[in-house]
Formats: structure tokens, C-alpha cells, sequence
């Protein structure tokens, strides 16, 4: 299948409308604050579940680029991000809905976001065949340091301190072993319940550590979302204000693919850089933080430039870089393909749907954008009252539903609780779910290593590509150690 | 000294020492290389080790003093509470019952205090959400996607 069939494919209407239900979807869930792209995500699975793969992979992918953009509708009109990634751009936008110009934010927001997600949905399809074909010669030893780079990164840098992103980790670890063994066929900390002999599945523990948990921790602050007051005006932006944005444009879609690919760093990183980067060379830096539209376009198409670069990693390599491509991979296995070098050499019938799938669904993200900001503002600030219950029976019944299991739900719950209490406690989240997922494959990769070399640890260290990974993860981890005791003598001096 | 992080560590610890010793009751492998054991013995030994500095740096780290004296919230526990309540009761009881109250409850939650179901409009807007959403799930995943929802004993 080339391009031009994987286009006519996505775009028949049976699978157009489900890009279209996954951008509208997930615009609304990312613009009400506080749930993020990974909630939208994990809340909307389950109705992927039933479906033929193309159209749930493409659905995912609207919901995913939705999100990104939908945060920053209640960020512009009501200065509350909707998601972590559109904070930076509460800082220019709600000065201008002050002023009366949300309308002409949100329009640029749509543009930015846009260009965005196009500029990296571009490099993501340019980039990686090529290195999906370099990780074709990748062997188990390659594949086990590959996933110790990644986790040890996302560990490390995910939470406040170093210390509980590291025991989250290893928690989350410890749980991917539970269930048959992947090699000797024994089951593991089963502790007789049967339904644990797959080990504990992926859906219902997404659902219950991503939206279970924000239900119970919505309930620890009673304050309501800000209500829109008046009417926004015109939303579609001129001919001139985006060309004057243009170098703008470039500038930070090429920080949000970089920061986007990197393990560990996400869209709020990328759109705060984006944004100090936008002001530092700016002709009208003085009059930053009143309402400049550049600082807009800068961090809209730096958060939505993350998703391309972010779904690189996850797809050629099968290594998610943070919690939504973790959230996706898990999606894609759960449609039965396996992310990573093979999925390109075998599966292209797929892959070119879902490249073709991202740019309409930003196509399609920048139409309800313009067209739809009053409804979706609307919507995102729903009362509390029926919002909260309105989640918690949502993803409940989601988890239920997938296999119509109630011990499903039940892990939900769990895991809900689980994730509350840790969260609440300064242990992020992020790093459960990513070695959960990543956690079998390190483990096999590291025994079938060890399998080929006798016994041997040497051959993590013999072969250049594992062993150069391996010093990258230890530096890292190194380096933040040193960074984490510095800050805190600083602190006591 | 922060309680918080030394109850945590001690739990962090027992949970990996009993997964260590459940390890020892997997096969050994007669083959060269690691055996079932060895990950999760790697693991939980990480594990007590990354507790036990936790417990040791909850020493030097100072007690939140903000924590006890603010007043303390119960409303997450309830919402766990309800939560768990839905799970149980959820097959037995019924999909169509057990949401209705756990929606009403949630909201009620939600409100607290300044909860405007203590007039009868307030009330009756509740339950008419109640049973708005009830139909949005039951047409989304019973219609939509086909899914049994367990009737229970009332349907």
C-alpha cells in the first residue's frame, strides 16, 4: 500500500468519522483542567477495544492530537491549562482574553497547534523507516539496554525527586513480573488467582492509575473551574498575524519534535522552552506576558510539534519516551501489533494508515478548532458536580467493558487507589505505567542476553551500541543524583 | 523526622521481602543464564535498598506541621469508599441501579457542605443528571459497543 492508497484508506467515511469522533473527543477531555493527553487517552480506550485496527489506531491518534491542543482553550479563556503542556500558554492567553481578543487566541492556538503537528507528523514519517532500519540489526542485548535507557531516564527525571521516581519504577517493575513466566512457563506471584496468570492487565491498570486516581484526587479540592463569561469573537486569525508568527512557527515545532523524542521530557517542557525561546528573540519582548500572540504561537506549535517526535521512539523502537506514548503503546499492543523495528518491515499496511491518520487528524484538529472553541470552552467547564461522577463511571465501566469482566474493574479500582495514595505522596505515576509496559521486555531481553552469552553479563558491555546506551542511562542518572544533593545544600546554606 | 516516608519505606520493604521469599518457590532453571527468580530478586532487593535510604533521609527531612493542624480531608476516602462499593455491588446489584447511586453519591461528595440538594429542585436536578448520564453509558457501551452490562436482580 503507498501513500496515496494509505490516504483514500483513512479517508473512506467509515474510518474518517472515527478521527473525527477522536479529535472532538479528545479536544474536550484535554481542555477540561487538569485531565491530561494520558487521561484522555487511558479514559477513551476501552471504545477502541471493539474496533478493526485501522480505525482505532487512527481514532487514538485524533484523541491524542486533540488533547494537545484542547488544553489550551481553558488556558486562553479561563487561565486553568487543561493539560500540563498548555500552562506556558496561560501566560499570553488569558491577558488577551482579558482584553477581549480569546476569540484571536484560540484561532492562533489552532493554527499553532496545526503547524505543529504537522511539521512533526512530517519528520516522524520522514525519520523513522530510517531508523527503524538501523534497529533492525538490534539483537536482545541491544533491546535490554535500549529499555534500561529509557527507563532509567524516565525514572530519574519524572518526579520531584530522584529517589521516588526511581522506587515508582522499580514498583511498577516488580508488577510486570506478576503472571505466567515468559520463558519457563511458571507462574509468578499469581498467588492462586487465575486471572493473574497473563499478569496484570494493561487496560484496566492504565484506566485506574491515570483516571480512577484523578477522581479520588479531584475530590481532595472542592474549587470549581472558572466559568466563561461572555461570548468569544471571531476565532480564524489574519493572513498577516500568522505570517508575522512564521519564523516563530518553524523555531518552535523544531524544540517540540526534539524535546518530544527525547525520553523524559514532555510537551510542558517543550512549550515552556519554546515560549522563553520565542521571547528572547523578540522584537516586542517588553511586552511579554500582556498578551503577545507570538508567545501563543510559540508554545501551541511546540506542545502539538511532541506528538510526532514523542511517537518516534514508541514506534520504531518500542520504547515510549513518557506517559501518553506509554498509554499508546499499550493501545497498539492491545490491537495485536508490536511496536518496533518489525512493525515497519512487516505491518506497513498499517503504518502508512496511521501517518496518514495523524495529518488528517490534524487537519481535522484545526477545523473544530476555528469552528468549535465556544462549544468545547463550554463543555470544559462543566460543573464538578457531574463531571467527577461522570469519569469515575465512565473508566469504571470502561475497564469493565472490555472483556466484560468484572475482576477487570477491580484492578481498576485498585490501581486507582494505588496511584492515588503514591501520587499524593510525591511518587509519580508516569514511571509505574511505562515499566509495566516496558518491564517484560526488559526482563526477556536481559535472560535471552544472558541465555546467548552463557551467563556472562560481558555482553552488555562487548557490543557497542548496547554498551554506549548503557554509559548514556548511568551518566544520566549520575548527573541528576549530583544535581538533586547540590540543590539541597544550596537549600541549607 | 517525616512519618510519611518512613511508614512508606517500612511498607515499600515488607512487600518486597515477601515477594523474595515467594521467589524461592519458582523452578530453577537447569539451563545457563537467569531463571524466573532471578528479576524479581534483583527487583525487590533494589527495592529495599532504595527504602531503606528513604527511611533514612525521612530522619533528617522535617515533619509538614501545616499536615496536622489543617483540618483533615475525608472526601477522598469516601470517593474511594463509594468506588469500591460500585465493584462489589456492580454484578449483583445491577448496572443500572449501582450507577444511578454511585453518580448521586459522587455528586453529593462533590458538594459537600454547600450541597443544594437540600431542596427538593436541587434534588431533582440531581437525579434528573443521574439519569441523563445513565443513558448517555448505557447507549454508548450497550448500544454502541455492545457490551452485557450485568442487570442484576432489579432488570
Amino acid at each position: 500500500m503507498d501513500f496515496l492508497d494509505a490516504f483514500l484508506v483513512v479517508l473512506q467515511p467509515g474510518n474518517l468519522i472515527f478521527i473525527i469522533i477522536g479529535v472532538i473527543s479528545g479536544i474536550i477531555v484535554g481542555a477540561i483542567p487538569g485531565l491530561t493527553a494520558t487521561l484522555a487517552i487511558s479514559l477513551l480506550l476501552p471504545f477502541t477495544f471493539g474496533l478493526e485496527t485501522i480505525p482505532a489506531l487512527i481514532m487514538l491518534m485524533g484523541i491524542y492530537c486533540g488533547s494537545m491542543f484542547g488544553g489550551s482553550i481553558t488556558a486562553i479563556l479561563v487561565r486553568a491549562p487543561g493539560t500540563p503542556g498548555a500552562a506556558a500558554t496561560a501566560i499570553e492567553g488569558y491577558p488577551l482574553t482579558v482584553k477581549g481578543q480569546g476569540g484571536k487566541a484560540i484561532g492562533m492556538a489552532a493554527v499553532a497547534s496545526f503547524i505543529g503537528g504537522i511539521f512533526s507528523a512530517g519528520v516522524m514519517i520522514w525519520l523513522s523507516p530510517i531508523i527503524s532500519n538501523f534497529a533492525l540489526q538490534f539483537s536482545y542485548p541491544e533491546y535490554f539496554a535500549l529499555a534500561f535507557f529509557g527507563l532509567t531516564i524516565i525514572f530519574s527525571v519524572s518526579g520531584k525527586s530522584f529517589l521516588k521516581g526511581m522506587i515508582s519504577g522499580t514498583i511498577g517493575l516488580l508488577l510486570s513480573t506478576v503472571g505466567l513466566d515468559y520463558i519457563i512457563p511458571h507462574p509468578r506471584f499469581t498467588f492462586g488467582v487465575f486471572e493473574l496468570m497473563i499478569g496484570f492487565p494493561l487496560l484496566p491498570s492504565v484506566i485506574g492509575l491515570f483516571a480512577v486516581s484523578e477522581v479520588f484526587r479531584m475530590l481532595e479540592k472542592s474549587e470549581e473551574i472558572g466559568r466563561i463569561t461572555n461570548k468569544i469573537g471571531r476565532t480564524v486569525p489574519s493572513l498577516k498575524e500568522i505570517k508575522d508568527c512564521a519564523f516563530v512557527f518553524l523555531k518552535s515545532s523544531i524544540i517540540g519534535t526534539l524535546v518530544g523524542a527525547l525520553p523524559g521530557a514532555g510537551a510542558n517542557i517543550a512549550s515552556f522552552v519554546a515560549y522563553s525561546e520565542a521571547r528572547r528573540t523578540s522584537k516586542q519582548r517588553d511586552k511579554y506576558g500582556t498578551g503577545v500572540i507570538e508567545g501563543i504561537a510559540a508554545c501551541e506549535s511546540a506542545n502539538n510539534a511532541v506528538t510526532g517526535g514523542a511517537m518516534i521512539p514508541m514506534l520504531t523502537l518500542g520504547i515510549p519516551g513518557d506517559a501518553v506514548t506509554a498509554v499508546l503503546l499499550g493501545a497498539l499492543t492491545i490491537q495485536g501489533l508490536m511496536p518496533g523495528p518489525l512493525l515497519f518491515r512487516d505491518h506497513l499496511n498499517i503504518i502508512r494508515p496511521l501517518f496518514a491518520g495523524i495529518l488528517i487528524a490534524n487537519i481535522v484538529m484545526l477545523v473544530a478548532g476555528l469552528a468549535g472553541a465556544n462549544i468545547f470552552a463550554r463543555i470544559a467547564t462543566i460543573r464538578k458536580s457531574v463531571l467527577l461522577p461522570a469519569i469515575a463511571i465512565f473508566s469504571l465501566v470502561g475497564a469493565f467493558a472490555a472483556e466484560s469482566s468484572i475482576f477487570h474493574m477491580g484492578i481498576a479500582v485498585g490501581f486507582g487507589i494505588m496511584g492515588y495514595f503514591l501520587e499524593k505522596n510525591g511518587y509519580p505515576l508516569a514511571p509505574i505505567a511505562l515499566a509495566i509496559i516496558l518491564g517484560p521486555l526488559a526482563e526477556t531481553s536481559f535472560r535471552n542476553s544472558l541465555l546467548k552469552s552463557d551467563g556472562s553479563l560481558s555482553i552488555f558491555f562487548t557490543r557497542p551500541i548496547s554498551l554506549v546506551l548503557i554509559i548514556i542511562a548511568v551518566l544520566s542518572v549520575v548527573f541528576t543524583i549530583y544535581r538533586e544533593i547540590k540543590a539541597k545544600k544550596e537549600v541549607t546554606e | 523526622m517525616n512519618k510519611k516516608d518512613f511508614i512508606a519505606g517500612i511498607v515499600f520493604i515488607i512487600i518486597s521481602v515477601v515477594m523474595f521469599i515467594d521467589t524461592y518457590t519458582f523452578p530453577v532453571t537447569p539451563v545457563q543464564g537467569a531463571g524466573p527468580a532471578f528479576w524479581p530478586r534483583l527487583l525487590s532487593i533494589l527495592l529495599i535498598i532504595l527504602s531503606v535510604i528513604l527511611i533514612i533521609s525521612s530522619f533528617k527531612g522535617e515533619e509538614k506541621s501545616t499536615d496536622s493542624s489543617k483540618k483533615i480531608n475525608y472526601k477522598p476516602n469516601i470517593g474511594i469508599l463509594l468506588s469500591v462499593l460500585y465493584f462489589l455491588l456492580f454484578k449483583k446489584v445491577g448496572f443500572v441501579v449501582t450507577t444511578f447511586f454511585y453518580f448521586c453519591g459522587l455528586s453529593i461528595l462533590v458538594q459537600g457542605s454547600e450541597s443544594s440538594f437540600s431542596n427538593i429542585k436541587g434534588l431533582a436536578l440531581m437525579i434528573f443528571q443521574s439519569a441523563v448520564l445513565l443513558g448517555i453509558v448505557y447507549f454508548v457501551f450497550k448500544v454502541f459497543l455492545r457490551v452485557n452490562l450485568p442487570q442484576g436482580m432489579f432488570f
